[in-house]
């Protein structure tokens, strides 16, 4: 019963401003957001500046000191999804019951083959189907590169061999995309910079922890792209994380009691209303499992620190598939948020049909049903229609419950 | 009906001297039932195109049996896939999902309530509740297979020449088992053509489909863990072949309370309407 009355009394005291309309950062993020936008990168393509498809994850420090900007893979099912998954399905024969990432990016890479984004670099200890995918690329002119695969579970497992391997192969890169050798101090200096957007966006997430709702989970979810590939603008991301964290820390000032239920969200959440759903139902994403804020060694040569992160990330369960990062490893962090922020439950989100998530799931909910937290795991895909009622039916439900 | 007879003394000492209606438009039938002047009213019609207007109807007709007027109304609580749509500018409203709704409508209907099976027409789903407040504790839900659910049943039925009340009835009469290989919707249907074409008869066909659809649900409640008391709601809980096959594979008996648990979404909404009126949130 205590869900709807709690619900209703929120509805009164929700003063403060909680979109892009009423905070100067989140409508700079909007326009930053919107600024990094296939058509606009294409257009940059189109002018002369060196693009690639991918690279804007751990190693987006070596691409941007190349002169060259990372275009994430989600732009590809950005717009246009349900065509690029017929094509897909029709032309590629790839299964309907596939992750919709998949297919939304060969259909997509199939039928933009004639564009002038070619280059494609991806990371071999990822999703295993991308690498499939990135094969059938090969054959409408794209030029691949795969960084070749290395592993560690675990900290222990990280060779000085692999990590020689893997620099040697970022090096590799560096040549692929510049034609002569990389120039290692403007991968240190790259490095320096994301470091300190990465130390800006640590910051932000914790003092969002306590306003969970002034940053709502959609602009969230772009924070952490932006950790990633910082929009191709690093400058100004930097000034649209200043700008928040003021923001976030003048509501600290005058604290209010909280109104909402803390939850943790583990993933990304495909479909934009659903965050929505757990929004409006009263629920607030206090903590979120998706990339980390880890920061990487200053102290090592550039291109070694590198391959450190990405070790280190895979060792700890941070980027995931992107990373290849074992299964077991993401209900870790989650349990730590969930200890941190005081969530009440857990909102565990994955993309229908895809392999490595759906095991994750299994995984987190035996966890936290063992621990008695409540987990609701959610399946969504990547196009932009609503979802259905019965999924936010699910989400509200969820909500009320915990209420 | 009484509502000391329906909720039991317990309840009702808790609930306001308040008029208040719940309102559950599902996407085959709408529900509503309303909770004043000591007594409970429920009405039933066809989930119309216009939720609103369906829920209008239902409204009035609760109004004038319960000879009380719309200024007499203390809260409306909508649920239900219909809820979106509904809202009333002269009556407090608020919108509950129906997991709760049927929650609470399920413990206010049979305190002991541990466990719900609800099977509506397009899903469905399991509940746990917290006997001592009707609150759910877990919930699961069967939202992508038809297999069970009242549309699948409806088409069956359609098949085998039944109306939907008849397909359970009569599903009663078999006396030879039959297997139904397939749990999907598409391929039951032409299993059903197909063994008619044999010459099966449609009771024994009918019996069989029950207990495909009832094992589909059973593996669903046993992700959740199965409290006894159960009991079984949502617009297929009328249906006797369904109740008997689901009873039979889950191996406890059903508790049926007072009221036809068709109810039970609209009733636990009307509930929580007076809980909300209750709260001062008029
Ligand atoms: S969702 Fe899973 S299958 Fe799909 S691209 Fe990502 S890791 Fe690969």
């Amino acid at each position: 019963m205590g869900e709807v009355l709690e619900r209703s009394r929120r509805k009164t005291s929700r003063r403060r401003p909680r979109t892009a309309a009423d905070s100067a950062g989140l409508a700079a993020l909007q326009t930053l957001a919107e600024s990094y936008s296939y058509a606009n990168i294409q257009r940059e393509a189109a002018a002369g500046q060196s693009v690639l498809w991918g690279g804007w994850s751990w190693d987006s420090p070596l691409i941007y000191a190349c002169d060259t900007i990372p275009l994430g893979y989600d732009q590809l099912w950005y717009d246009d999804s349900r065509k690029s998954e017929a094509i897909a399905e029709d032309h590629f024969q790839v299964p309907g019951e596939f992750c919709s990432m998949i297919k939304a990016m060969i259909g997509r890479l199939h039928s933009d083959r004639d564009n002038n984004i070619k280059r494609i670099l991806h990371f071999g200890s990822g999703c295993e189907p991308i690498s499939s995918v990135l094969e059938l690329a090969k054959r409408d002119g794209y030029d691949v590169e795969t960084l070749d695969t290395v592993t560690a579970f675990r900290t222990a497992e990280k060779r000085a061999s692999g990590i020689a391997f893997l620099v040697s192969e970022l090096r590799r890169i560096g040549f692929w995309l510049t034609g002569h050798p990389v120039d290692e101090e403007r991968v240190a200096d790259e490095i320096r910079r994301k470091n300190l957007l990465l130390t800006k966006v640590e910051t932000l997430l914790d003092l969002r922890a306590r306003h969970p709702l002034y940053i709502p989970g959609i602009q969230t979810k772009q924070i952490f792209m932006g950790a990633m590939h910082m929009f191709g603008n690093p400058e100004q991301f930097g000034i649209v994380l200043d700008t928040l964290i003021a923001e976030l820390r003048a509501l600290d000032r005058h604290p209010e009691p909280a109104n909402y239920i803390p939850l943790v969200l583990a993933g990304s959440v495909g479909n934009q209303r659903l965050f929505q759903a757990i929004e409006e139902s009263g629920g607030g994403i206090a903590g979120w499992v998706y990339h980390g804020t880890q920061k990487y060694d200053e102290t090592l040569p550039p291109l070694e620190s590198l391959a450190h992160f990405v070790l280190d990330a895979q060792a700890r369960g941070d980027l995931g598939e992107a990373v290849g990062a074992s299964v077991a490893y993401r209900r870790i962090l989650v349990e730590e948020e969930v200890r941190k922020t005081g969530a009440r439950g857990i909102i565990s989100s994955s993309i229908i049909g895809c392999p490595y998530a759906s095991l994750m799931q299994q995984l987190e909910r035996d966890h936290f049903s063992k621990l008695g937290i409540p987990l609701i795991a959610l399946e969504t895909d990547v196009h932009r229609e609503p979802p259905t009622e019965e999924q936010i039916m699910r989400v509200k439900a969820f909500v009320e419950m915990l209420s | 009906m009484k509502a000391n007879d329906v909720f039991g003394d317990d309840l009702v000492a808790t609930l306001p001297q308040i008029t208040t209606i719940g309102v559950d438009i599902g996407s085959r039938q709408a529900k509503a039932a309303l909770i004043g002047g000591g007594s409970v009213h429920t009405a039933i019609t066809a989930s119309g195109v216009d939720s609103q207007e369906t829920a209008d109807r239902l409204v009035n007709r609760l109004l004038r049996q319960a000879g009380v007027t719309r200024d007499d109304l203390g809260f409306v609580v909508g649920t239900g896939y219909g809820r979106i749509a509904l809202s009333y500018e002269d009556v407090p409203t608020t919108i509950v999902t129906e997991i709760s709704c049927h929650a609470m409508g399920a413990h206010a209907l049979n305190r002991g309530t541990r466990t719900i099976i609800d099977i509506g027409g397009q899903d469905a789903k399991a509940i746990r509740v917290d006997p001592e407040n009707g609150r759910v504790i877990e919930f699961i839900m069967n939202d992508k297979c038809a297999a069970g659910t009242g549309r699948f049943l409806e088409r069956i039925a359609e098949l085998l020449g039944y109306t939907l009340e008849e397909l359970g009835e009569r599903s009663l009469e078999s006396d030879k088992k039959i297997d139904i290989s397939s749990q999907c919707v598409v391929f039951a249907e032409s299993e059903v053509i197909s063994l008619k074409a044999k010459g099966e008869r449609p009771q024994d066909i009918a019996a069989a489909i029950h207990l495909a659809s009832a094992r589909r649900v059973r593996n669903l409640v046993n992700r959740l863990g199965l409290d006894p008391e159960i009991v079984f709601c949502g617009g297929v809980s009328n249906n006797l072949g369904m109740k008997q096959a689901l009873e039979s594979l889950v191996g406890h008996p059903f508790t049926t309370p007072k009221l036809d648990m068709v109810y039970a979404g609209a009733v636990g909404a009307a509930v929580l309407a007076q809980r909300h009126y209750q709260a001062g949130h008029a």
